[in-house]
């Protein structure tokens, strides 16, 4: 089971329902409540994506975090031991998401870009705001998957 | 992709969805046209107005939703959702009784559409939206 099997399963179950009320309001000519649901579905969207890129970016924060003890710790010579000496090592401390991504997937590479995509629409809702662009819930789940597989310490 | 984007390379996506949604329209219309007692019409529109066309000073482009009806009853309808969409090159909901689909186009920017339907489950891979597809949709409904 993944990180993001249990949040996927109740995402779709609660789009499936909305999506059956949004045509039953549609086939009747209820606008208001067809409406209705069509915005419940995005908001469900952006509730989803929000839980699940969460889980990503404390994963982030651990694997980046365990990896900066282990260069810490590790017997490199002092010259290439001591940069790590002076980053955070707590997944808690305070560094920035994208420095800590940084430390797990080259710069400027898709994955690092895919990540800053997912963290902009993460801020854009967190902060009150809508979707920068709308999502595609499977190609998101799918890419959540990947992305926890791959950023490794 | 935002890079290098400007007004007129908003517009020309944007025409360039209005054309691909028609154009799926029409293929949809041509597959169920002779199955008895199922009609496509064009009933409504939806407002596009999305984050790019804000930013670029882009005015709204209305674009129909399809439905198709059985016996005179809306069984599925066809929803745009949207044209810059984090994992596909445009998004449309197909609405049905019993659920439905999340249809996209996996193709890139200026190549053939590639539409795929993916229903609401954990599912990783799409099914292709082609005729067969839109038959069964129907027979479904």
């Amino acid at each position: 089971m993944s990180l993001f099997d249990e949040l996927a399963k109740q995402y779709y179950e609660i789009d499936r329902q909305y999506l059956k009320r949004e045509m039953r309001a549609r086939s009747r000519g209820l606008n208001r409540c067809e409406k209705h649901y069509q915005s419940r579905r995005r908001a469900n969207d952006q509730a989803y994506f929000l839980l699940m890129f969460t889980r990503l970016e404390g994963y982030v924060r651990q694997e980046s975090a365990e990896l900066i003890r282990r260069m810490k710790d590790s017997v490199l010579p002092w010259k290439e031991r001591a940069p790590w000496g002076i980053l955070p090592h707590d997944p808690d401390d305070e560094m920035r998401f994208k420095d800590r991504l940084a430390l797990l997937t080259p710069k400027g590479e898709t994955d690092y870009g895919i990540v800053l995509a997912y963290y902009k629409e993460r801020n854009s809702i967190a902060h009150g705001g809508d979707f920068i662009s709308p999502i595609h819930m499977p190609d998101v789940i799918a890419e959540l998957e990947r992305l926890h597989m791959v950023l490794k310490a | 992709m935002t890079d290098s984007i400007d007004k007129a390379r908003v517009v020309e996506r944007v025409d360039d969805w209005v054309r691909r949604v028609e154009t799926l329209y029409t293929l949809i219309e041509h597959v169920v046209a002779n199955v008895a007692g199922v009609a496509c019409e064009k009933s409504s529109n939806m407002t596009m107005h999305e984050e790019l066309m804000h930013k670029y000073g882009v005015p709204p482009q209305q674009i129909s939703i399809l439905d198709i009806r059985k016996n005179g009853k809306i069984v599925v309808s066809f929803k745009p959702v949207g044209l810059w969409v984090v994992g596909a090159n445009g998004r449309i909901d197909i609405l049905m009784k019993k659920g439905g689909y999340y249809l996209v186009d996996k193709a890139d920017f200026g190549q053939p559409p590639r539409w795929e339907a993916f229903p609401p489950q954990n599912k990783r891979a799409g099914i292709p939206f082609d005729a067969t597809f839109i038959l069964d949709l129907v027979r479904q409904a």
